[in-house]
């Protein structure tokens, strides 16, 4: 397919929309000629649908499910992509649980094999719980090494005081210490079934020779009720909540969170707005497609000014209300005072005046190019795709810079001062405790 | 085949200039341009009292030239889409640049002046160095970056240049003044050989035009360290005691062999099998997947242009430090001691090649191939001369690697983190 240039992504980014008799959604997108293909499985399950005492467990169970069942021998996974010198992994986020295999385009068939094993094969041995045990917990101490994260986590702890949202994806160590081996296959079959997931495929074929074999793998999976929507609901933050740390580090961190809607709502393209105008655009692209963002506010207020080395904002489209973030590590020197009240003037700034004509065509030009990017290869189209589908739909992906540029200057203001307000936000400073680095 | 054997139809290499090497991947089909280059002017090439002189250059590079100040320069990129980094690595100053074909001229443009005709305004200068003594802080208070930095000082001997850090000294970044800078920016920056690859929708003759007239005349081949090869390090063990931190992490390593050498490929084929086969290799299966200990174990070779190392990592409880870095030895003595089995080797063999058609399929991936089959001059051929000399490597080849550097009497370990305590089986 040949690609145009950017002035029409929806027409760009064919995609065919299926679904199997067992409810499973595919996606498959047609790019002729491509050497390699990819294979994602999303499913529709992540901390979100967790609750204490098993916090981490839908990230245990992604472990898990490298580990073999049905066809798959344990390390089977790992063997089959990787002699070929294919890419493989897979993550736990909030809302979603991925996996992924970028193959030579001939050998789409062993992702299509991996993932249908493990949707309703994986083996749960306990002596490999138990072994996953240690590694979770490991990567969870891992974590613990940097003072960002734990910054980051006593943030939305506090943010949120009943929605799973509260705790990061790895889960709490207390929790996973006691999670179950019975505990961890209830939630595999709870959560992997055809009708909570979805398949996309990317690649040289086309849907009529993809579909038969997406069907001949998934066809026979046993269709199942689609598990029920968590039922927890924030209530409305109704005063500035903040945390001050002292912790062993280097730096010290920032960082604050707002209350938002969850995608669906109209306020949020604004609000996708009001982050590139504050710190840039990242939402197609990483690595070298990605905009550094030293023209925007939180930049040249900050940065620039030496009362930062570092800062952003954050806004991802999440199924629940969540947040709008803040992020700054304060210029050595510099107090966390001064620093604080200096980030929170920039919003203030763009709370009072409507950000300038400019600053908005900036993020739309961003928009469009990070767009072309990732549809510059395989790798990274299945991953955007499936995500958007699976919050909202993957029409949206492509019709989003339509969207966007419908967002006035007026509409930004407007959505800085509904929701960056002082009774809407969380603040968790980390002031660090120096020179503990080792002898 | 692939596209990887088929890289010599496909890419055009041109050298416009004496030691300036170009090369054009063009596909017109893609709206996008993407491009990556070198200055050979790395940290390898400063002199010793002004370490970390190559770092603080490719982090001010972007902050504006005679003409565009900073702002400007990150308005005229970001309000097209484009982006443009710089950074610093052992042997070069890195650029890499991503535009749609649109802007290409503006984007060349902008490339052009931060290369040629940077500012390097004083309070640049300080501004940009106080930001590398706080990474340099932070980077230290890293359990695994500081790690790392510790162990290069005991696998690479005094006076070889991949010894330096990259990010010099407290001391000798304060004392780098602007002077300095553009000293090291005139004679060595500007006179060094230069590979920059392009890949997407271009035009040859503004391309090929635009190199010449950026980067003139370069000296061919520049004068590495004089103590570059140097007699070989005595192994040793070190603890770094961060009592604050609840992961530790352990380190092995040594001396290895550049990019070019003719042990390179075998000893990376053994090293995949070690720490990246499967998931994470050897080590990976015998530390993390079998016995639990971590949820990162895995080895890898980093080989530049005058040299190497070797390098296998884990991140564990302090409590089981004793007990991971047995294992990982086990394992680092099975590859010597045994050859590995035909079907590891086969499969090793595969991954690389797979993994280099996995690099090939996006312009960016092409464009950062074809700049490192150039400037370590192994041709675009390479990947079918690979495959050949595949064919001819085997299980004994990969024993004689491992023997020969990565055998327990070779290495060098270093724990950084809390205490070690006794091993436990208990999570």
């Amino acid at each position: 397919m040949t690609q145009q240039e950017p002035t029409s992504f929806y027409k760009q980014l064919q995609v065919s929309r299926h679904e199997l008799d067992n409810g499973l959604k595919v996606l498959i997108r047609h790019i002729p000629n491509a050497p390699v293909s990819g294979c994602w499985t999303i499913y529709r399950v992540g901390s979100r649908n967790e609750r204490p005492g098993i916090t981490g467990i839908s990230h245990w169970v992604e472990h898990m499910l490298f580990k073999g069942g049905g066809k798959l021998r344990k390390g089977d996974v790992g063997r089959l992509v990787s002699s070929v010198g294919g890419e493989y992994n897979g993550f736990t986020s909030k809302d979603f649980t991925a996996y992924f295999e970028i193959l030579p385009a001939d050998k789409i068939e062993t992702g299509l094999m991996i993932e249908s094993e493990r949707m309703t094969n994986a083996a749960f041995d306990p002596r490999e719980v138990e072994s996953e045990r240690t590694v979770v917990i490991s990567e969870r101490e891992g974590n613990e090494n940097d003072p960002e994260f734990l910054t980051m986590e006593e943030l939305f702890l506090t943010a949120f005081r009943f929605h799973p949202y509260r705790w990061s994806e790895g889960g709490l160590k207390q929790d996973l210490t006691r999670i179950t081996r019975d505990d961890l296959f209830q939630h595999y079959r709870r959560f992997y079934v055809p009708s909570n997931a979805l398949l996309v495929v990317v690649g040289p074929y086309p849907a009529s020779k993809m579909l038969p074999k997406v069907q001949e793998y998934f066809g026979t999976l046993e269709s199942s009720a689609k598990p029920p929507e968590p039922d927890v609901t924030e209530p409305p933050q109704n005063g500035e909540r903040r945390v001050d740390l002292n912790l062993p580090s280097e730096a010290d961190y920032i960082k604050a969170a707002y209350r938002t809607p969850a995608f669906g709502n109209e306020d949020i393209y604004p609000l996708m707005m009001l982050d590139a105008v504050l710190s840039g655009v990242r939402m197609f692209a990483s690595g070298p497609g990605q905009a550094s963002g030293r023209s925007t506010r939180l930049h040249r207020a900050l940065v620039e000014k030496k009362i930062a080395t570092q800062s952003s904002s954050e806004f991802w489209p999440t199924m629940d209300p969540s947040v709008f973030a803040l992020d700054l590590t304060v210029w050595e020197g510099v107090g966390v005072d001064r620093a604080e009240k200096l980030l929170f003037e920039e919003i203030e700034k763009v709370q009072r005046r409507p950000p300038a004509r400019h600053e908005l065509d900036r993020a739309l030009a961003q928009v469009k190019a990070q767009y072309s990017y990732a549809l510059d290869g395989v790798a990274r189209q299945g991953f955007l795709i499936g995500i958007f589908e699976l919050v909202i739909s993957f029409e949206t992906m492509a019709r989003l810079v339509e969207r966007l540029s419908s967002v006035t200057p007026e509409m930004v203001s407007e959505a800085a001062q509904k929701y960056l307000t002082a009774q809407n936000r969380t603040v968790c400073r980390c002031v660090g405790i120096r020179n503990q680095n080792g002898t | 085949m692939g596209l990887d054997t088929d890289l010599p139809k496909l890419i055009e290499e041109h050298q416009p200039r004496a030691g300036v090497h170009c090369l054009l991947y063009r596909k017109e089909d893609n709206p996008t341009l993407a491009i990556y280059g070198s200055v050979r002017a790395g940290t390898a090439f400063e002199s010793a009292d002004r370490l970390g002189i190559a770092e603080l250059i490719s982090r001010i590079l972007i902050r504006g030239t005679r003409k565009l100040r900073s702002l400007r320069l990150a308005n005229q990129l970001e309000s097209v889409g484009a982006t443009l980094s710089f950074r610093n690595t052992q042997d070069n100053i890195i650029f890499q640049a991503r535009t749609t074909s649109t802007w290409t001229q503006r984007v060349l443009g902008i490339i052009s002046a931060c290369l040629t005709t940077p500012a390097f305004d004083r309070r640049d200068v300080e501004r940009e160095k106080e930001e590398l003594l706080t990474d340099i802080r932070l980077r230290d208070d890293d359990t695994t970056r500081r790690g790392m930095k510790e162990l290069h000082n005991l696998v690479y001997p005094s006076g070889h240049p991949y010894r330096r850090d990259r990010f010099g000294t407290p001391a000798s970044v304060k004392k780098i003044d602007r002077d300095d800078v553009v000293e090291y920016f005139e004679e060595t920056v500007s006179r060094a050989p230069v590979v920059v690859a392009f890949a997407g929708r271009l035009e040859k003759s503004k391309v090929l035009g635009w190199t010449e007239k950026t980067f003139g005349e370069r000296e061919e081949s520049p004068n590495p360290d004089k103590d570059s090869h140097t007699r070989p390090t005595k192994p040793e063990s070190k603890e770094i005691v961060m009592g604050h931190k609840t992961q530790a992490d352990v380190i092995m390593g040594a001396p290895a062999v550049g990019r070019t050498h003719s042990d390179y490929e075998p000893l990376n084929l053994a090293n995949v099998i070690l720490g990246e086969l499967g998931f994470m290799g050897r080590l990976g299966e015998r530390v993390r997947d079998r016995e639990g200990l971590a949820y990162s174990c895995t080895s890898f070779l980093n080989s530049a242009s005058i040299g190497g190392n070797w390098t296998a990592l884990a991140g564990v409880n302090p409590r089981n430090v004793a007990k991971a870095m047995a294992l990982m030895r086990e394992e680092i003595d099975r590859i010597c001691q045994q050859p590995v089995q035909p079907e590891e080797l086969e499969s090793a063999k595969q991954n690389q090649v797979g993994s280099a058609l996995m690099e090939l399929e996006s312009t960016e991936g092409i464009a950062r191939v074809g700049h490192n089959l150039a400037y370590f001059r192994l041709g675009l051929d390479y990947f079918a001369k690979r495959r050949n000399l595949y064919s001819k490597i085997t299980e004994s080849h990969l024993q004689e690697m491992a023997q020969k550097y990565i055998e327990a009497s070779k290495l060098s370990t270093i724990v950084v983190g809390p205490k070690p305590k006794a091993a436990s089986s208990e999570p």
